[in-house]
């Protein structure tokens, strides 16, 4: 039995699941970023200058900060409708 | 990789796949209540009217999608030949 046999009869299930997993975390937060780089620039950058202000920074800082915590508020409401969906339909 | 193998991955994509969609429509509705529920100045925290929004607007959005089916069936069961 050759090396590479011994290696191909036994792939590692745990690794491919560790590596799907990484991925699709990877996708969702690169999603998370891209949809809030595009709604905190619309709230804050009302009209672009030459650099970003202090003020934009600022508005910049709080938006991030809303749009994860706007993100979890949705989570947790959608999460809890359908669980509570599938027990009455359960019943 | 033998048999239990592949179904046991089998089964694990599958669940993957759910929580992505999952994560996938939070996204969308997320863009959509923000839209819809932050309409002031972006401070360093939600009032409570924002707050509240936000949940009703998740809560409502499916209300209106099991009505929407409902109202489409009954359309098409008054349709239907007696």
């Amino acid at each position: 039995m050759s090396l590479f046999g011994a290696s191909k009869k036994q792939p590692d299930v745990n690794k491919m699941k560790d590596e799907i997993q990484q991925a699709s975390a990877l996708a969702n937060a690169q999603q998370l970023i891209n949809n809030m780089n595009n709604q905190c620039y619309s709230k804050c950058i009302l009209k672009p200058s030459n650099a970003l202000s202090s003020g934009e920074e600022g508005c910049l800082n709080n938006c991030m900060q809303r749009y994860m915590e706007a993100f979890n508020i949705i989570s947790t409401t959608y999460v809890h409708r359908m669980s509570k969906e599938r027990h009455e339909q359960g019943v | 990789m033998d048999e239990a193998t592949q179904r046991e991955l089998n089964t694990f994509v599958e669940q993957e796949q759910a929580k992505a969609k999952l994560q996938s429509s939070t996204h969308t509705f997320t863009e959509m209540c923000w839209n819809k529920c932050i309409t002031g100045s972006i401070s360093s925290r939600f009032s409570k009217s924002e707050e509240s929004c936000l949940v009703n607007c998740v809560d409502r959005f499916l209300d209106t999608s099991l009505h929407i089916v409902k109202a489409l069936d009954h359309q098409r069961q008054q349709m239907q030949p007696q």
